[in-house]
């Protein structure tokens, strides 16, 4: 018995025939249980059912010997008390009372939810089911749901399995300083969320591991920010639905890493030399999905943080394949985006993490090698924004310099894809909120420094080029967007173009005045241009319309040094500091300021 | 007492008031184990049972939907009935749950005997079945479409099906569409 479903342990047409004997009750109880769509397979069932009764009569499957291992293995880390799932799966009344859901639901393959397809890159954690489990549980349904013998039934695979934390007692739990309440019902929320010093000292991380505490918690998102941005932009957006999804610039993910969680993932454990520094004073950014339950609900996750001495010995990078030219029209079914990049040096794929909003439909990643071979990294036949994650690949792929990898993402923007946000379709572009559209391929890599660096340049110019085009996209719209004209003068200054740059930010600050950010680029555009005086007035005003703009106060610190102004610049970087510690050139530079005056205690004002 | 004796004699006492069916009847019993039959009633117009669970996630998110179809159509006349038929599902947890979803306006009724259940034709939760007031079954199915398939749904519902037809039921036209598919959780031995 055991013996024979080892053989059947493959997928596949071949698993299909031998398994047919175990199907073929399942023929004569369409009613009960939709078997499989597929008709040759019916018709082989017919032909061959007489021949296989007396087989299928020997090999009744039971509960506790063939049911439970799958259950307790794909199902039951979610299906407990305080987990996600809605209901436990943990006995066999559990099963049984549930088990013609589970049928459905697995052999639609919604449930245990994992998206790549089979054969399209091996990922670590696979929660898919192998067509032979999906048949099993089939089969056990329609010969009745039989319990079978007690001594049969596995042990459930976690000891663990109380509340408790799965990689043991973290080394520091955080949790929000107060709960957040989500309405009873309507659409999907996203928040932005933020710990403030989640730490008092610095800490190199190995692990960490997420607890909801609610289930309306669908996805979490994890991003360090060592400044005050996300705090002062989930204050102005408190009580707001939008901006969830626009997260501040001054929250990042740690270097090369992508932190997030969704029901049924496991905790995120670093690879060996892989850990990343929690700086000693920095908040914890959370991004959440929300789906509303039906009541008002309070929501306030644990996050367990595990320590480690060893700092990375890795250097990890994520870039992305993406294309900021969705344009979408309403209507279409499958509009197409590709993306594509050659790598000027070697590098070795860790992870992936494809990302789209609700109108993606087919994602694929792949690989062509200098060789002309084609390596396959992802293929995702059916999108769900709900369920979407990253995927760590089991064994790091190595991508020879030369190699070009793709991204081709296919959206349906029609009436009849359910998730569509508008009804009737609209057209619709790239842009951050969810009833937008995105489509990333983010790459976790790593390479030799050398090779690193050449990708790391390209890739920011590659983004900042991409990021042009929404901007050119919102200005089209509106050309007197403030926002855009600002992004778009700050683009331009890191591409060198300062012509250009100026005149952005001067239309920026024309098209409303009472913000700070275009006076505090133009001032750092002046600034390159070695214009001070102009420069120090629009970080002045930066700074009188935004009394937190430390940036502004920093440069206005730097440009007193530079003037010899020593008081007035210990000032102002001591103000900027206080707003942002962290920054470690300012502290610097404060330091040298300070050791200069303490040597000439009457030479300076 | 049995359902249909205790029937009997409600009819008998209140038949010159009651403006209910006499015929093809079935009770439910309320959290008290009291017979109760949901299709009596004083100047009713239509009745509708609302099959749900204490832990189908759909049906619950149906919550503040029920509360507000209940407020908007009891007026014209319209009795609403929550209807639990997970025998598991007893008094006490049936009651925390309404308390907890703010369903507590609406009368309860268990069915463990699955009564009311056929004469719905009800066999997914949430679901709903509407009677008109001579009793009988004009619509069943989903209460609005959000919900297209168990992990598919739309932002926002794009046809309420049940209010249609209530509206239909009460202008005194014909129901558009009598079935509907529901989805959510199968009602446990349907």
């Amino acid at each position: 018995m055991s013996h024979q479903r080892r053989d059947l342990n493959s997928e596949g047409a071949k698993t299909r025939i031998s398994h047919r004997a175990r199907c073929s009750r399942l023929y004569f109880a369409p009613s009960r249980l939709r078997c499989s769509s597929n008709s040759s397979i019916l018709a082989s069932l017919v032909l061959l059912n007489s021949a296989a009764a007396s087989l299928a009569e020997t090999s009744t499957l039971t509960f506790n010997k063939d049911i439970a291992p799958v259950i307790f293995e794909h199902c039951s880390s979610c299906h407990r008390p305080g987990q996600s799932g809605p209901f436990p799966l943990l006995t066999y009344d559990d099963v049984k009372k549930r088990a013609r859901q589970i049928v459905e639901v697995t052999a639609r393959r919604y449930m245990p939810p994992w998206l790549p397809e089979p054969g399209y890159g091996e990922f670590e954690g696979e929660r898919r089911l192998t067509s032979n489990e999906i048949g099993m549980l089939q089969q056990w349904v329609a010969e009745g749901l039989k319990q079978g013998d007690p001594r049969d039934l596995p042990p459930l695979p976690a000891p663990a399995w109380t509340n408790a934390w799965e990689l043991g007692q973290p080394d520091l739990v955080l949790t929000l300083p107060k709960p957040v309440e989500i309405p009873a019902e309507g659409r999907d929320l996203y928040r932005i969320l933020v710990i403030p010093e989640a730490s008092p000292e610095n800490h190199y991380i190995r692990g960490l591991e997420f607890h909801p505490g609610n289930r309306a918690v669908h996805h979490a998102f994890f991003l360090i920010d060592r400044t005050r941005g996300s705090r002062l932009q989930a204050a102005r957006n408190v009580d707001k639905d939008q901006g969830g999804m626009d997260l501040p610039e001054s929250a990042n993910t740690p270097e090369g890493h992508s932190l997030s969680w969704q029901p049924g993932r496991k905790a995120y454990v670093c690879g060996e030399g892989m850990s990343w520094l929690l700086p000693k004073g920095a908040d914890l950014v959370l991004q959440l999905h929300l789906k509303p339950t039906g009541k008002p609900e309070l929501i306030q996750p644990q996050i367990g943080l595990y320590f480690t001495d060893q700092p990375p010995t890795m250097s990890l990078f994520n870039f992305p394949l993406t294309s900021k030219e969705i344009d979408i029209p309403a209507g279409a079914h499958d509009y197409t985006i590709t993306d594509s990049y050659c790598l000027p040096a070697d590098l070795e794929v860790l992870r992936l993490n494809p990302h789209a909003h609700y109108l993606a439909t087919d994602m694929r990643g792949y690989a062509i090698l200098p060789s002309g071979t084609r390596k396959e990294l992802l293929w995702i036949k059916h999108w769900d924004f709900a369920w979407q994650g990253d995927y760590r690949l089991k064994k790091p792929l190595f991508l020879p310099k030369g190699t070009t990898l793709t991204m081709k993402y296919t959206y349906d923007n029609s009436e009849s894809n359910p998730a569509n946000p508008h009804h009737p379709p609209l057209r619709v572009r790239y842009g951050l909120e969810t009833t937008d559209e995105m489509g990333e391929l983010w790459v976790q890599s790593t390479a030799k420094p050398e090779g690193l660096a050449i990708i790391q340049k390209e890739c920011a110019v590659r983004e900042m080029k991409g990021n042009l085009t929404t901007y050119h996209y919102r200005l089209e719209r509106n050309p007197k967007d403030p926002g855009a004209l600002t992004a778009m003068g700050k683009t331009k200054l890191l591409l060198g173009e300062r012509d250009a740059a100026i005149s952005y930010l001067r239309e920026a600050i024309k098209a409303d005045p009472s913000l700070d950010e275009p006076h505090y680029h133009l001032g750092v555009a002046l600034r390159l241009q070695g214009q001070l005086v102009p420069a120090r007035e629009e970080f002045q005003r930066a700074l009188e319309l935004n009394p937190d703009c430390y940036k502004a106060a920093g440069n206005l610190g730097a440009i007193a040094a530079q003037e010899g102004k020593l008081e007035k610049a210990e000032r102002y970087l001591r103000r900027s500091l206080e707003m942002n510690p962290e920054d470690l050139s300012m502290r610097a530079l404060l330091d040298q300021i300070v050791a200069a005056r303490k040597k000439a205690p009457n030479g300076q004002h | 007492m049995s359902c249909s004796r205790w029937l009997l004699f409600v009819l008998l006492i209140w038949s010159p008031f009651a403006l209910g069916c006499t015929s093809r009847v079935a009770c439910g019993t309320d959290l008290e184990g009291r017979p109760v039959n949901p299709f009596v009633g004083q100047s009713r117009t239509a009745t509708v049972l609302i099959f749900i669970s204490n832990d189908c996630p759909i049906a619950n998110r149906y919550a503040p939907e029920i509360i507000r179809l209940q407020q908007r159509y009891g007026s014209r006349g319209v009795a609403f009935y929550l209807v639990h038929a997970d025998p598991e599902e007893g008094p006490a947890s049936i009651r925390e749950h309404a308390q907890e979803y703010k369903l507590t306006s609406l009368p309860i009724l268990r069915d463990a005997d699955h009564s009311l259940v056929r004469m719905a034709g009800a066999k997914v939760i949430p679901s709903a079945s509407a009677f008109s007031a001579n009793c009988n079954l004009v619509y069943h199915g989903r209460i609005d479409d959000r919900f297209v398939e168990l992990g598919r749904e739309r932002p926002e519902p794009s046809h309420h099906d049940l209010a249609d037809a209530l509206d239909a039921l009460l202008d005194g036209r014909k129901v558009p569409v009598k079935t509907t598919k529901a989805v959510g959780c199968y009602i446990p031995g349907q």
